[in-house]
């Protein structure tokens, strides 16, 4: 009796927690980004970001360098400038697919690659770090080669993206955790990127990370009707 | 005896069970690819700091905008030019290789930071080589469609099979 009690309340803990962490479903933050170009120039944004899985819309709204909004919604982009839309393009990606959709499922640490054409080929551990190598679909037409993943603790740490020949054409690493509502949210990611010889390199980072946000809900479901000219 | 048993083997698969929600496996196959020395020493022997340093240049105005929040370019242009000395009026693109290259005619920056790894490679389609890339992306779309409509096929015929 007394075995079988134990076993529900290990089950009731460990049903909790995950379902504890299926409960994040809005995400918002401060988002600054810094772009180093090949050329030696700098880019720098700063903004916010908004997103709800229920809604499904990605909202980012920047002041700096210049006010400007975009909302990303099914397939579509719009951008409005002054509260007026200047444009609209059709993308074949949807909000799902976005960083922050995988940060609310505290589904990042492989990438977002188990929902991809990609395949595991090897994973290795060394000291404390678990280092999964990913290949790309047989198809000679793919551009793509391997992409490695590290993970220390469940983290995600870097994404190395290689092409056909091997050659790394991009590298990002993640950092400065928080533990938020029972997800993990890297706060920092960091990326260089290698086209031609020339490294160009980006920062991007989140500041007062919020889940989950009462009310507010006009500005997590944007409606693009009302504002259309 | 047998209850025991049962009991026992309840007890190994419920653990087992959450210790695979846990933990991740080695997963070998026939055409496992094994990390060469130089992979492994690329992943855990970067040095982040040359990230760090390639912005030691724009710090200030890192520091004056974290201060000044809801500052515009012009404002600052207005106020402390001197701050803006190599940086563009343009909006940055996070995670794109490029900041001219729009792929598919959308904001690089979208394709980077808000669609995740799948719009890393679409940024880096484009700049590659945009006639070919672009059908590349458009040919992975169109086979991620195809096996997925194939996929419900089968689960529908097998469906059906069982029903009679």
């Amino acid at each position: 009796m007394m075995v079988k009690s134990f076993m529900f309340l290990i089950f009731s803990f460990f049903l909790f927690v995950q379902g504890y962490s299926q409960n994040s479903y809005r995400f918002k933050a401060d988002i600054t980004i810094k772009v180093k170009l090949q050329d030696g120039t700098f880019q720098y944004t700063k903004g916010s970001v908004r997103y709800d899985r229920n809604y499904k819309k990605v909202l980012y709204s920047t002041f700096f360098p210049q006010k400007e909004f975009y909302v990303s919604v099914d397939t579509l982009i719009l951008k409005y400038v002054n509260d007026k839309l200047v444009s609209v393009q059709n993308n074949p990606l949807r909000p799902e697919l976005s960083i922050f959709h995988f940060i609310l499922n505290n589904d990042i640490s492989d990438f977002g690659l188990k929902n991809s054409n990609f395949s595991i080929t090897n994973v290795e551990k060394t000291d404390d770090l678990i280092i999964t190598k990913w290949s790309p679909p047989v198809n000679p037409k793919f551009p793509f080669g391997t992409i490695l993943v590290s993970t220390k603790n469940k983290r995600l740490q870097s994404v190395l993206i290689h092409n056909k020949k091997g050659e790394i054409l991009n590298r990002q690493i993640y950092k400065k955790y928080s533990f938020i509502n029972g997800i993990e949210i890297p706060s920092e990611i960091l990326s260089v990127s290698y086209l031609a010889g020339v490294k160009s390199y980006q920062i991007i980072e989140f500041g007062k990370i919020q889940i989950n946000e009462q009310g507010h809900d006009s500005e997590y479901d944007f409606q693009i009707a009302k504002n259309k000219l | 005896m047998k209850q025991f048993i049962l009991k026992s083997l309840s007890v190994f698969f419920a653990f087992l069970l959450l210790g695979m929600q846990s933990f991740a496996f080695t997963l070998k196959s026939s055409n496992s690819t094994p990390l060469t020395q130089n992979e492994i020493q690329s992943v855990s022997e970067f040095d982040d700091s040359e990230i760090y340093n390639a912005f030691a240049g724009i710090s200030d105005l890192d520091h004056y905008l974290a201060i000044n929040e809801g500052k515009t370019y012009a404002e600052v242009n207005q106020e402390n030019s001197i701050l803006l000395n190599g940086i563009s009026a343009t909006t940055s693109m996070p995670l794109s290789a490029s900041s001219d290259n729009l792929a598919l005619g959308i904001p690089s920056f979208l394709w980077g930071c808000v669609f995740g790894v799948v719009g890393l490679l679409v940024v880096y389609l484009v700049c590659e080589d945009k006639e070919q890339t672009k059908k590349a992306l458009w040919g992975c779309v169109a086979s991620t469609v195809v096996s997925t409509a194939l996929y419900v096929l089968v689960i529908a015929a097998e469906v059906s099979t069982t029903t009679y």
